[in-house]
C-alpha cells in the first residue's frame, strides 16, 4: 500500500472557517491569506497534474483561476458545512487540470528533467525517482491522475475524490490500484 | 524490493513553488473582475466567440510588398487566446507578453481581442483599461492630434499629458484612471487624459476604426458572382483600352500598354483592405490546417494577386498565385500528413486552396485610371514557440 503524503498529526492546521467569512463580506486581507495558506497546495496539484503533458508553464494561470472562481463563487460556500475550503480549492483545481488536459493539443515532453552527471548520486536517484513518478502519473487519464494526486499528496480519502471528480467510488479505487503498481515497476526500475 | 513507496519517493517529484507574488497577482486579477463586472454585463446571447489567436504586425516593413507576421497557438492554450494586432502600416509602443494577461501601450493604435476568463489590462499613461472577453481598439492621441481639442476640451489641451481613446468593438470595457471611470459598450468610445477623467463618446472617435468606410460591400462574393464581375471589369477595361488607343493613334504602343497596365492604389489602403477583409480568412485557413495536422505548420507565403478595375465598376481580385511557398509542417502525434519535414505548399491543397480562395474573394476599390494593381503579400506562420511574439 502507498504512504499517503498526509501532514503530521502533529502539525497545527489552520481554520479557514473565520477567514472563509471576512472573505465573504469582501474583505481582501482575508483573501489575501486564503490565498497565501493555500496556494502552495493548489500550484502543487495544479503541476503535478500539469508538468507531465508539458503544460507546466500553466501551472500559475490556473493556480490563479482557481482562486478567482472560487473568491467568485464564495458567497454559496458554506464554512459551517462538511466541505473543508481546502478541499474545495482542490476540487476546482482539479476540474481546471482536467479540462486543460482534456483539450486536443500535442503532448510534449515533460519538462522535469534528469540530473546532470555531475549530480550528487544521492540527488540524481531521487531525480530519477521523481522523473518515474512523474513519467508513470502523466500515463494516467487526467482524472485519474487526479484522483492518484489527490490520494497520495493531499491526502483526501476515496470516497472524497470519487465525489469529488464525479468517480464511482470502485472505479477510483482500481485504478489507483493499477496506478500503484505502474508506479513499483517503475521505481524498481530506478532501484536497480 | 520494498513494496511501499515511502513519503521520502513521493516527495522526491518536485514542482516549482508559484511566484513570489502570487497573492498580489490573484488580487489584481480580482480586483480588474470587479471593476469590469461593474459594467453591465452583456446578454448570453450578445456573446459570441472571437475565433483564433491571432498575434500579427508586430513590424511591417513596407517596400514594394508589406509583411503580415501571422502566429497561432493551438486553442488548447487559454492563456494564449488573448490576441493583440497593430494597424498595418502604423507604428506602436506595446510591450505585450502572451499570457501575461496586460499590456502597457504608450503610442499607437492597438486592437486588443480578449477571450472570456481572466481580465485583461491594457495599462496607458492617461488611463488603465480593464476587460473580460471582448475585442477594442486603444489609440494614444498625440499632442497635436485635433480630437483632443474635439473630445477633451481646450483646458485639457492646455494641460498636455498623454491622452488615449478606447474604442470597443464588441463587449464592455471599463476605463478608468484616478479621477474616474467609464463604462464603455459596444460602438462606443472612452476619451482621457492624465487630467481628464474617461468619458464616453456614443460614435467612434478612434480614427484607426472609423477613417476607413467601406467603399464596397465586402462580402464574400460567390464564384458566379465573382466571374460575372470580373467579366464586367475586363469588359470595362478592353472598352477603356480600345477607346484610348482609337483617340492616341500615335502613342507609342509600349508605352500605352504600361499606362493601361498599372493603375494605382494608396498601399495603406491595401494593407487595410488585407488586415480587415483577408487576415481573419487566412487565420481561418491556417487553423484549419493546423487542426488537420494535429502538429505545428511553419513557414511563409508569399501571396501574389492583380487588383484589376473600373471606376464604374469597382476592384476585384484578378488572379492569385501563391508563391514561394514552402511550409514545414511539424507533425509529433502522427495524425497529420507525414511526420516532421519540410513540404511545398501543393502538399497541402486544401490549405492552398483556402488562401487562394480567400484572396480572390476580396474586393477593392477600382484603381486609379484603370488598370491593374499588382500587389505581393508575404504571410509568415508561426505555431507557439516559433511565434514573434512567443517567447
Amino acid at each position: 500500500m502507498l504512504r499517503a503524503m498526509r501532514a503530521p498529526a502533529s502539525t497545527p492546521r489552520p481554520i479557514d472557517g473565520p477567514l472563509v467569512v471576512r472573505a465573504q463580506s469582501g474583505e481582501r486581507a482575508a483573501m489575501r491569506e486564503l490565498v497565501r495558506r493555500h496556494q502552495k497546495s493548489v500550484g502543487a496539484l495544479l503541476g503535478r497534474m500539469l508538468r507531465p503533458a508539458g503544460l507546466g508553464p500553466l501551472t500559475e494561470d490556473l493556480a490563479q483561476e482557481t482562486f478567482l472562481r472560487a473568491f467568485r463563487a464564495l458567497a454559496r460556500f458554506d464554512p459551517n458545512g462538511p466541505a473543508k475550503f481546502s478541499t474545495w480549492l482542490l476540487r476546482i483545481a482539479s476540474r481546471l487540470a482536467i479540462n486543460e488536459l482534456a483539450r486536443k493539443r500535442p503532448e510534449r515532453a515533460s519538462a522535469d528533467s534528469l540530473g546532470s552527471a555531475s549530480t550528487p548520486e544521492s540527488e540524481h536517484r531521487r531525480k530519477r525517482i521523481g522523473q518515474a513518478i512523474a513519467s508513470a502519473v502523466g500515463e494516467l487519464p487526467p482524472p485519474f491522475r487526479a484522483a492518484f494526486l489527490l490520494r497520495e499528496y493531499h491526502g483526501l480519502d476515496y470516497a472524497e475524490i470519487a465525489e469529488m471528480l464525479d468517480l464511482e467510488l470502485g472505479t477510483v479505487k482500481s485504478r489507483l490500484s493499477r496506478a500503484r503498481r505502474l508506479l513499483r515497476e517503475r521505481l524498481e526500475g530506478v532501484r536497480e | 524490493m520494498n513494496d511501499e513507496l515511502e513519503r521520502d519517493d513521493l516527495a522526491a517529484w518536485e514542482v516549482p513553488s508559484l511566484s513570489a507574488n502570487f497573492e498580489d497577482r490573484v488580487l489584481d486579477a480580482l480586483d480588474a473582475q470587479e471593476a469590469v463586472e461593474a459594467v453591465d454585463a452583456p446578454a448570453p446571447s450578445e456573446a459570441r466567440p472571437l475565433g483564433p489567436a491571432v498575434v500579427w504586425g508586430a513590424v511591417l516593413a513596407f517596400a514594394a510588398a508589406a509583411a503580415l507576421v501571422v502566429a497561432l497557438w493551438p486553442r488548447a492554450d487559454a492563456h494564449r487566446d488573448d490576441a493583440i494586432s497593430i494597424r498595418a502600416g502604423t507604428s506602436a509602443q506595446v510591450d505585450y507578453t502572451p499570457g501575461s494577461h496586460q499590456a502597457e501601450q504608450t503610442g499607437g493604435t492597438v486592437t486588443y481581442r480578449v477571450r472570456s476568463g481572466t481580465p485583461f489590462v491594457v495599462h496607458t499613461p492617461a488611463a488603465d483599461v480593464t476587460v473580460r472577453g471582448t475585442e477594442f481598439t486603444v489609440e494614444m492621441l498625440t499632442m497635436q492630434d485635433e480630437r483632443r481639442r474635439k473630445y477633451l476640451g481646450v483646458g485639457a489641451l492646455a494641460m498636455g499629458g498623454a491622452a488615449v481613446a478606447v474604442y470597443v468593438a464588441s463587449g464592455d470595457v471599463a476605463v478608468h484612471n484616478e479621477h474616474g471611470r467609464a463604462a464603455v459598450g459596444a460602438g462606443q468610445t472612452a476619451v482621457a487624459s492624465e487630467h481628464v477623467a474617461p468619458r464616453t463618446e456614443p460614435a467612434p472617435v478612434v480614427a484607426a476604426v472609423a477613417k476607413k468606410p467601406k467603399p464596397k460591400p465586402t462580402r464574400k462574393l460567390t464564384a458566379v458572382e465573382r466571374k460575372a464581375v470580373q467579366q464586367q471589369i475586363s469588359d470595362a477595361i478592353a472598352k477603356r483600352h480600345h477607346s484610348t488607343a482609337a483617340s492616341q493613334p500615335h502613342a507609342d504602343e509600349e508605352e500605352q500598354e504600361e499606362d493601361d497596365e498599372f493603375g494605382s492604389l494608396d498601399k495603406k489602403y491595401i494593407q487595410s483592405v488585407v488586415s480587415e477583409d483577408l487576415l481573419p480568412l487566412v487565420t481561418e485557413c491556417y487553423e484549419s490546417a493546423i487542426e488537420k495536422a494535429g502538429g505545428r505548420l511553419n513557414g511563409s507565403v508569399i501571396v501574389k494577386f492583380s487588383i484589376a478595375g473600373d471606376e464604374s465598376v469597382g476592384g476585384i481580385v484578378d488572379d492569385v498565385e501563391l508563391d514561394n511557398s514552402e511550409v514545414k509542417f511539424d507533425l509529433s502525434d502522427g495524425k497529420g500528413l507525414r511526420g516532421p519535414g519540410s513540404f511545398p505548399l501543393s502538399d497541402n491543397p486544401d490549405f492552398a486552396e483556402c488562401l487562394s480562395e480567400s484572396t480572390a474573394s476580396l474586393l477593392f476599390d477600382p484603381p486609379q485610371g484603370g488598370g491593374r494593381v499588382e500587389v505581393s503579400y508575404p504571410f509568415i506562420f508561426a505555431t507557439e514557440d516559433d511565434g514573434p511574439a512567443a517567447d
